[in-house]
């Protein structure tokens, strides 16, 4: 408060005299309503410290609650050391079923159905689906939507019988591809849960999803790697799958130079982006007129054991 | 003695004097205007006489003495149907019922409909054929009248928009009634082929659903109807022949019965000579016997009486239930198979042989097409419950599914697999009646099933309990008196293969198919509490 001066002014109420307010005699004497004692200032004076018993009441409870909630954690810490490692990561989940490499699938079969046109079907999925079969129970069924008909022999089994020939219950299954042939364009749709989601396009969003659900995910990898793969997928998928006859020429030229210098289009094994990229070669029916580098790699691809049900299909 | 009068006479005014000149021009004048106008009557009168006379198309119109088989004419009779640019310039005889005539002039318009075609066709005055008298004639024959027409096929300029047969038109030569129609309709057909939410149309009236079934003789006439009722011939047919094609043996059951056959308390009782009968309600207790009998794969088409005090949309006391029951090898899948292939073949000849029935119904009553996967999709009752939870329904993991829960659960098939048809297998065990086998993987669901269309449930099935001990265990597990199925439980004490079956109602599954709203626009003549007649 230095600096300026201002003009100064007795404070009006003297409010330390509260308490020492002279009371005329002539007056009927009432008790003090604001004051909680009949002490009267020392009770005041004291000051909020332990003051009250409900206060300390309050304070105990706290006290109390606190002790059994580490009490519980600590309950729950033995507990899930018992339990199978995937309960764990399954805090994170989230409800929509999109979860990120587990082992084990929680509920009743999770159905995952996809709608492609019979006309390009959408490869990608086969080879998946091998790679799938070998890590979780899952069975695959082929229906034929009323919007289409004649749909070829061999289409129709593709994906093995269901569960027809099969002595389990669809529930006791982990995973089931459900493929339908319908009149879909321009790309295959896919719907997992009615209530949550509105449908995904695009075969490279489908392989997207179950490379999530294999173990390891594909983009579990470091992100440069993951998005190495997804650059790939995208181009097969766009520009190779819907795109026109220069935008495939120029995909080629790519691939042709990457695939000089490497056996695999990213990092040295087979990933994601070798499925989708084949897929969209034959569906596109560009696997007989390639570069030599991209030949060699279609033939290191047709000689693994996933991509064999996905090649039967065409040769049919 | 007369002078002779040089000049002519003079007329005389009427007050004796002659008249002047004026008057006299005046009189002339009224004499000319006489003169014509007598000469111009007596010409009308001999033209009327002339036309009376002169009828000269007296026998090519008429009202047909009552058809009581007198004469066998060599007369081909063609169909509105055929009636097509190609018949353009032939002359024709086509048996039809008057739907509309309008007469303008010289010219009346008819229309005249067969079943689910109509056509127009044209009268109007020349020289040679057609006099005015038949024109009269012609738009003067009552609405609904059945005749007979002789007509030229035309091609027309501009096509008919309001008929089927839209390229031609027929000129008239010879119209005769053979059955008339009393002037007064209860309903008009117009009005009752009216699409219900037509924009265009939307002051003018339409037909509700009492008065059409108060008046069905002429409400079935409409071409929406015509087309309705051959779906469901359809729907007949094709369950006929698929199974027959798989072997299956059509047998006739008793619909009198001493005994309520599914325990169920809604059955119609009738006076049976000194006792009381049943009516069946349903074929399940014979079904089975059947296949007792070693008939292995049966089917029956045959009345089911439920009497259900249910005022609903679909529910009727009396309708059409399609039921099959099949001897199986190993497991009631075969059965399952059996029953989900059927449909699938349903479905197909609707939509590939049907398809003008279908476009005709659709105009008054549009609804989305009927959609469908082969083969059928199957789910598992877990799957529908974990399905219905996360759209938020509580249900138990035991509980039946109520009709709202039915209809949310068809919803979210349609979005995910984009069928209006689906089987439910492995219902709990709890909820189905006491002659349902049991899982044997899992004691609280059962070898049982439902099937569902748009949403709503159209058959109800199970692998049933073959061996005698097991269904006396069941039954009193259910609490039921053993004397009251002491028949029913001995027909299995002969050896009886296992089988299962299922069935369902006819009028139900046309109408989901259609996507009607009430199930009495798919039976004829309904039967439900309020209605006993026609």
């Amino acid at each position: 408060m230095s600096g300026i001066p201002m003009y100064k002014a007795t404070p009006y109420y003297k409010l330390d005299d509260l308490n020492n307010i002279e009371l005329p005699k002539c007056m009927y004497k009432m008790k003090n309503v604001h004051k909680e004692r009949e002490d009267g200032p020392q009770s005041v004076q004291r000051g909020s410290s332990g003051g009250s018993q409900a206060l300390d009441a309050l304070e105990q409870r706290q006290e109390n609650i606190l002790r059994e909630l580490d009490a519980l954690q600590a309950e729950v810490a033995v507990m899930m050391q018992h339990l199978p490692a995937s309960v764990k990561q399954q805090g994170s989940a989230t409800a929509s079923g999109a979860t990120c490499g587990q082992a084990q699938l929680e509920g009743p079969v999770r159905d995952i159905v996809v709608n492609a046109n019979p006309s390009s079907p959408p490869l990608s999925l086969f080879i998946l689906y091998e790679l799938l079969k070998q890590q979780f129970r899952c069975f695959g069924s082929v229906h034929v939507h009323s919007s289409v008909e004649n749909v070829p022999e061999g289409l129709c089994k593709c994906l093995g019988n269901g569960i027809r020939s099969d002595l389990r219950n669809r529930t006791d299954f982990q995973l089931a591809i459900t493929l339908i042939w319908k009149d879909v364009k321009p790309s295959p749709q896919m719907m997992m849960s009615a209530a949550y989601q509105t449908p995904i396009h695009g075969e490279s969003n489908v392989a997207r999803y179950l490379g999530r659900i294999l173990q390891p995910s594909y983009d579990a990898q470091d992100p440069v790697t993951a998005t190495e793969i997804d650059t790939w997928v995208d181009m097969a998928g766009t520009q190779v799958l819907l795109g026109n006859n220069k935008e495939r020429a120029a995909s080629l030229r790519s691939l042709n130079s990457r695939l000089g210098k490497h056996d695999w289009l990213v990092g040295s094994g087979l990933t994601l982006a070798d499925m989708v990229m084949w897929s969209a070669l034959h569906q596109t029916g560009q696997a007989a007129g390639v570069p030599a580098n991209v030949k060699r790699w279609m033939q290191a691809c047709n000689g693994q054991p996933a991509f064999q049900s996905a090649l039967k299909l065409t040769q049919s | 003695m007369e002078k002779e009068n040089d000049q002519p006479e003079v007329p005389l005014g009427p007050d004796g004097k002659p008249l002047s000149k004026k008057a006299l021009k005046k009189q002339q004048k009224d004499a000319e205007k006489a003169a014509k106008k007598a000469q111009r009557q007596a010409q009308q009168a001999a033209e009327a006489d002339t036309q009376v006379t002169e009828d000269f198309s007296k026998d090519r119109y008429g009202n047909m003495a009552m058809l009581q088989s007198t004469e066998k004419p060599d007369r081909r009779l063609v169909r509105v149907e055929e009636l097509t640019p190609s018949l353009a310039g032939e002359t024709v005889w086509v048996r039809a019922r008057m739907h509309t005539s309008r007469a303008k002039g010289k010219q009346c318009f008819l229309v005249l409909r067969q079943q689910q075609f109509n056509v127009q066709a044209l009268a109007f005055v020349n020289d040679k054929t057609v006099s005015k008298q038949m024109v009269k004639f012609a738009a003067n024959i009552t609405k609904e009248s059945i005749i007979d027409v002789e007509g030229v096929v035309q091609k027309v300029a501009q096509p008919v928009e309001s008929c089927t047969q839209r390229d031609v038109e027929l000129h008239v030569e010879r119209v005769f009634v053979v059955s008339a129609s009393a002037p007064q309709l209860p309903l008009q057909l117009d009005d009752a082929a009216r699409p219900e939410h037509d924009e265009e149309d939307a002051s003018r009236p339409r037909v509700n659903q009492d008065t059409r079934l108060d008046n069905r003789i002429i409400d079935l006439r409409t071409t929406t109807n015509q087309a309705v009722y051959r779906v469901v011939a359809g729907v007949c047919d094709l369950f006929r022949a698929t199974l027959t094609g798989k072997g299956f043996v059509e047998i006739h059951t008793p619909k009198i019965i001493s005994a309520a056959s599914e325990g169920g308390a809604n059955v119609f009782t009738v006076s049976y000579f000194k006792n009381n009968a049943y009516l069946a309600q349903s074929p399940q207790l014979y079904k089975q016997m059947a296949i007792a009998a070693d008939f292995e794969k049966v089917f029956t088409v045959g009345a089911v009486f439920r009497a259900e005090d249910s005022n609903t949309h679909r529910h009727l006391t009396e309708f059409v239930g399609l039921d099959l029951e099949m001897a199986f090898n190993y497991h009631y899948h075969e059965v399952l198979d059996v029953i989900g292939d059927m449909f699938v073949h349903i479905f197909k000849g609707l939509r590939d042989r049907y398809k003008t029935e279908i476009n005709t119904i659709q105009k008054q009553y549009p609804s989305e097409p009927f959609k469908f996967l082969e083969p059928s999709l199957r789910l598992e009752f877990p799957e529908a419950v974990t399905m219905l939870r996360e759209a938020g329904v509580e249900i138990g993991d035991e509980d039946d599914l109520s009709t709202p829960d039915e209809k949310l659960l068809g919803k979210l098939v349609k979005a995910k697999y984009d069928t209006d048809f689906f089987i439910l297998d492995k219902f709990p065990l709890a909820v189905r009646p006491f002659y349902t086998m049991p899982d044997p993987n899992n004691p609280k669901y059962a070898n049982s099933y439902d099937m569902y269309m748009r949403g709503e449930e159209i058959l109800s099935g199970a692998q049933r309990i073959h061996d005698p001990e097991f269904l006396t265990e069941r039954a009193k597990a259910h609490e039921i008196d053993i004397e009251k199925i002491k028949s029913y439980i001995d027909s299995f004490r002969y050896g009886c293969p296992p089988h299962g079956g299922g069935g369902i109602g006819m009028e139900r599954v046309v109408m989901l198919y259609l996507g009607l709203t009430n199930i009495r626009k798919t039976s004829m003549f309904p039967r439900d509490p309020k209605r006993l007649t026609p």
